[in-house]
């Protein structure tokens, strides 16, 4: 028993140690970080006034210039505050000046740092200050095979995209740990031609990335994809095809409808769902019989859609209420009933 | 012979106890090793920047936001006006007034100008019937359903029905959230391409803070030792234990007042089950269970940076019923799916997490009581066991305070933080104190709630709110 009493005291020993220097360590650490907290926002406040000023003033000259680090941390965390405000070009373009000026060399050095979220933060504020200068460095982080972790991965990929850079394809394409929305958040940076040259590859493209080409289309909505997307929806099968076509009616153009109507009695509900949204896009009685029908669908959602349709013809609300009156199916008036009276408070869904 | 007989027993007992901390030490030290870890990795990331990309709305998963509220009139309004402000690119919030006695209903309706609608509900779980559904002629997107009173259970269930988007979040009536809450809770989400079914984010406490509007305008602490002791105990829960458990998808709690579901699994599950004091816990074990069964790879995760605040009782009473509910619900979900419980094909779930919230949670207090009891015979036996009891005791003072220290550190990595040294001292005071007083009671409350069980008692009992906000 004395043996274990020896080992229980020489632990609490231990442990209290362990309690006091951990004391120790949060007190030291929460006097330094406000006492740092306090410096930088003293040099923000005496530069901000020489900040706005620079940004402001439409002679692009450099009145303010950052010399230590706690001075560029300062400067840095006042320009973000204004990439978020700042609006008019000549602003954003002495924004950029700015920081180029001050915050490149700082950068090139930490975009290889040790910690990962100093890394992190630095591509982030590459991207948010567009600072073309660093592209090089960026384009050989991106190729060299290192063994940077995926988030980094795909930060430098959309800057470079935002860089407009003409190799982002055979970057981004082929790598296995790009998911859709990475593709997407890339896509989205690129400007038209560079966007119109992946076309040309979408063959060769992954799944994935095809996927996202579509969906960027469909927010884009470019009237001249209208042909590329019912090819789209002609050569594919599946999911692709079901893209193509929420694309196409995002875009809100149908050139003939003909195309689309055997997807009314598509075996999917997805497409049955998207021919009654593109009917909505065709003004004729040849619709408005299909929608009726639609609106009978076993579906919740091709029902839904069908209504919401018919609404859209400027007798809808008449077709609606003959339908809660006339229809046979249940569900078919529970849907004509929620759509008229949800006409009655406006910008509703 | 008799004395012999009892001296063994008393030093197998102490044996017994021993065993039993060291092994609760362990586990809290993996634990609190692999959330160190993970914390630390993303230690001062601008976490703004990274939610820019969501934030800008094309591909975001809109969200139905549902409001159980039962007699919440003090809290209502500036809890609605916090979900207004929320920055999220398309949301619903659905208050479901679950036949409050007070003027919940009127209120809601008076300020935000509410109007009766027609909607069709798909009735996709069984509820209570609805008694009318109003929705704001100011703001399209806020709905005020008024229903017989079922229980929040229930009430979250008819939101759930109601509900227009894919995901849902429920939340208390009472609880501020800030404003990218929404959007840091649903990126793992959206990150994972649907893999992760469910996310919780970090719940803490209001009580101290400066809050007007919905806004959390400064970041106090409360000089009530109730509400620092609370404190300590949902640092070390949230961010040392919730994270660690997620990492290795072992979580088996989301707060009730702040998470985020795939409708379409709650549908599958069956929504909330309405006769469990527990109904949040309940959820994610059954989800839990059903992905098992399906054989389906997805997840649920913990968030330690999304940020609900919530008020904590302040009165002792308040405070008794809780920790009594809270342990009765935890024993109804561990005893409603205990075929889990060791059963290799729910893998982790029933190997790791099952045996630790029944072992370490549930039968914790008991086996505190015995140490207790063991303390006070040890006194009557004096000499060496009371050596030992002495420092058995000063030990769990000190490893307790150990593990409440490395939350805050903890907490200090993390964005949210107290301030001030002062604030550090006090908690590091209060959680020295924490075996003197506190951790007794909550031990023995928690043992009451197991005798209620026994007992078979059901009831949720009451908490007065006096409303967080200005």
């Amino acid at each position: 028993m004395a043996k274990e009493i020896i080992l229980l005291v020489v632990v609490a020993a231990g442990s209290i140690l362990i309690l006091l220097m951990l004391l120790a360590y949060l007190v030291i650490r929460k006097v330094l970080e406000n006492s740092r907290r306090k410096q930088i926002n003293e040099i923000k406040e005496n530069i901000a006034q020489d900040v706005f000023l620079t940004l402001q003033d439409k002679r692009n000259e450099l009145v303010f210039t950052a010399e230590s680090l706690l001075e560029k941390e300062a400067l840095e965390e006042l320009l973000t505050k204004y990439t978020e405000v700042l609006e008019g070009q000549q602003e954003k373009e002495s924004l950029r000046m700015l920081a180029a000026a001050n915050l490149t060399d700082y950068y090139r050095k930490n975009v290889t740092a040790r910690k990962w979220s100093t890394r992190m933060n630095t591509l982030y504020h590459i991207e948010s200050f567009h600072l073309e200068m660093l592209k090089d460095e960026l384009i050989h982080l991106a190729e060299a095979d290192s063994k940077r972790s995926k988030e980094e991965k795909i930060q430098i990929y959309r800057i470079l995209a935002s860089f407009q850079y003409d190799g982002i394809f055979s970057l981004i394409n082929k790598q296995e740990f790009l998911a859709e929305k990475d593709f997407r958040s890339i896509l989205t940076r690129l400007d038209k031609d560079i966007f119109a040259s992946m076309l040309e590859q979408f063959d060769e493209c992954v799944e994935e990335l095809k996927l996202a080409i579509i969906d960027v289309m469909g927010v884009r909505k470019e009237l001249e994809y209208i042909q590329f997307l019912e090819d789209v929806f002609n050569a594919y099968e599946g999911e692709l095809r079901l893209r193509a076509l929420k694309a196409i009616s995002n875009i809100g153009i149908v050139s003939s409808i003909d195309t689309y109507l055997p997807l009314c009695q598509s075996d999917i509900w997805q497409e049955r769902m998207m021919a009654a949204r593109l009917l909505g896009f065709v003004k004729g009685d040849t619709s408005l019989l299909l929608l009726k029908e639609l609106l009978h669908d076993r579906s919740w959602w091709v029902r839904s859609q069908a209504a919401e349709s018919i609404m859209k013809f400027k007798t809808g609300t008449i077709v609606l209420e003959d339908v809660l009156r006339h229809s046979t199916d249940p569900f078919a008036r529970d849907m004509a009933w929620e759509w008229i009276n949800k006409g009655q408070i406006k910008g509703a869904n | 012979m008799v004395l012999e007989w009892w001296t063994n027993a008393v030093l197998f007992f102490g044996g017994f106890i021993s065993i039993y901390m060291v092994i609760i030490i362990t586990f809290y030290t993996a634990i609190l090793i692999v959330s160190m870890v993970q914390l630390r990795r993303e230690y001062q990331l601008n976490r703004e920047q990274s939610f820019e990309d969501i934030a800008d709305g094309l591909y975001t998963k809109p969200v139905s936001i549902i409001v159980p509220a039962y007699n919440e009139e003090a809290g209502i309004i500036p809890s609605i006006r916090s979900l207004l402000s929320v920055d999220y690119p398309q949301y619903e919030i659905i208050v479901v007034n679950d036949g409050s006695k007070d003027q919940t209903l009127q209120k809601v309706i008076d300020y935000y100008d509410m109007e009766l609608v027609q909607k069709v509900v798909r009735k996709q779980v069984e509820t209570k019937p609805i008694k009318a559904i109003y929705q704001s002629k100011l703001l399209p997107r806020l709905f005020l359903i008024d229903k017989d009173n079922g229980g929040k259970a229930d009430a979250l269930n008819v939101g759930l029905n109601f509900s227009n988007y894919p995901y849902i979040c429920s939340l208390d009536g009472d609880s501020v959230l800030e404003s990218d809450a929404f959007l840091k809770v649903m990126k793992p989400i959206m990150d994972s391409n649907e893999e992760v079914v469910a996310s919780g984010g970090s719940i803490r406490i209001a009580n101290g803070c400066k809050i007007k509007d919905g806004n959390i305008l400064e970041i106090g602490l409360s000089n009530h030792p109730l509400v620092i002791m609370q404190i300590i105990e949902y640092l070390r829960a949230f961010l040392m234990g919730r994270i660690g458990l997620s990492k290795h998808n072992l979580l088996l709690i989301i707060s009730g007042a702040f998470g985020v579901f795939s409708k379409q699994w709650v549908i599958k599950a069956g929504g909330y089950q309405t006769d469990t004091v527990g109904e949040d816990m309940e959820l994610v074990v059954r989800i839990h269970r059903i992905l098992k069964e399906s054989k389906v790879n997805k997840r649920i995760v913990y968030v330690p940076d999304p940020v609900c605040w919530t008020e904590v009782p302040e009165d002792i009473k308040f405070l008794r019923r809780q920790r009594r509910r809270w342990h009765r619900g935890l024993f109804e979900s561990l005893w409603n799916h205990r075929k889990l419980t060791f059963n290799p094909k729910y893998g982790s779930i029933g190997m790791i997490s099952f045996p630790y919230f029944w072992l370490i949670e549930f039968f914790g207090p008991i086996v505190e009581i015995l140490g207790y009891i063991y303390a006070v015979i040890a006194i009557f036996f004096g000499g060496i066991y009371l050596e030992f009891a002495i420092l058995i005791f000063l030990l769990s003072c000190i490893y307790g305070s150990i593990f409440s220290m490395a939350a805050v550190l903890l907490e200090e990595w993390s964005l949210r933080k107290y301030p001030k040294v002062t604030h550090l001292l006090k908690l590091f005071f209060f959680s020295l104190t924490e075996s003197l007083w506190y951790r007794p009671l909550t031990v023995f409350w928690r043992c009451e709630g197991i005798f209620q069980l026994i007992k078979g008692e059901k009831s949720w009992g009451d908490m007065s709110r006096k409303g967080v906000s200005k």
